[in-house]
């Protein structure tokens, strides 16, 4: 029964990689190891293989199966590849250094001295944009 | 985003541990506009179009948008955290992954 769905594991594979960005890099638990997406993922190249093995239209199976693959790849290259690829952090400022006199707009266009807000206990963070 | 949302949830501890959160990107000012709102932010965020404070603090990743709307460079910050008191840089973590940033917990910690 499950080998016949030769549908199923490409489906499970479009899920596992787009149910990580629009659902589960929402929490840190499971943003940081992608446990639930690297599970849906096996899940899907297993029911891929069934299908490929059982299959009578093996055109679709095979492209099914490398459907799969090539998502699941995708996947764990954009984890464990892509995302590590930043800058040197050798070029940031360190631990002891002042901080550089500069002024900024919030969100309200309100002008902002760093050192002003620098002189209690401050948390600076840098992210990346909003897109 | 989320993890403005994540600091947004701790903003208390951080409030109690007399620590001010601020945020910077290179968006615009309506950007962060938009940011604070959707989110419901009690901090600031900041404007650095032209990657000033970035720069300042080495922080450019060049290219980092791969769609950049037009007339911008596509450059971007790299994700950091710095912790700063008396005007100078006490703590810091620079992220080896953007996919993967610092628990609110780990600067709660450093903060005390």
């Amino acid at each position: 029964m499950l080998g016949r769905m030769v549908w199923l594991g490409p489906l499970l594979a479009i899920v596992g990689v787009l149910s990580y960005f629009t659902i589960f890099v929402n929490w840190p638990i499971t943003r940081d190891v992608p446990w639930v997406n690297l599970l849906l993922l096996a899940f899907a190249v297993g029911a891929s293989i069934a299908g490929f093995a059982r299959a009578r239209r093996r055109v679709l199976a095979s492209a099914g199966l490398a459907l799969t693959l090539f998502l699941s790849g995708f996947f764990v290259w954009y984890c464990y590849v892509f995302s590590y690829d930043l800058p040197s952090a050798e070029l940031a400022l360190d631990v002891g250094a002042p901080v550089p006199a500069i002024a900024l707009r919030d969100d309200r266009g309100q002008d902002v001295e760093l050192s002003a807000l620098a002189s209690d206990k401050l948390v600076l963070v840098f992210f990346r944009g909003h897109w | 985003m989320s993890e403005l949302h994540g600091l947004q949830l701790r903003a208390s501890d951080f409030e109690a541990a007399d620590a001010k959160l601020v945020a910077v990107s290179v968006d615009s000012v309506e950007q962060n506009r938009g940011v604070v709102e959707s989110l419901g932010l009690s901090f600031p965020v900041l404007s650095d179009p032209d990657l000033v404070a970035v720069d300042a603090f080495g922080l450019r990743h060049a290219g980092g948008n791969p769609m950049p709307e037009k007339g911008a460079s596509g450059d971007i910050a790299r994700p950091a955290i710095y912790l700063i008191e008396n005007n100078a840089i006490r703590w810091r973590n620079l992220t080896d992954s953007y996919r993967v940033r610092v628990d609110p917990d780990d600067i709660l910690a450093a903060l005390r």
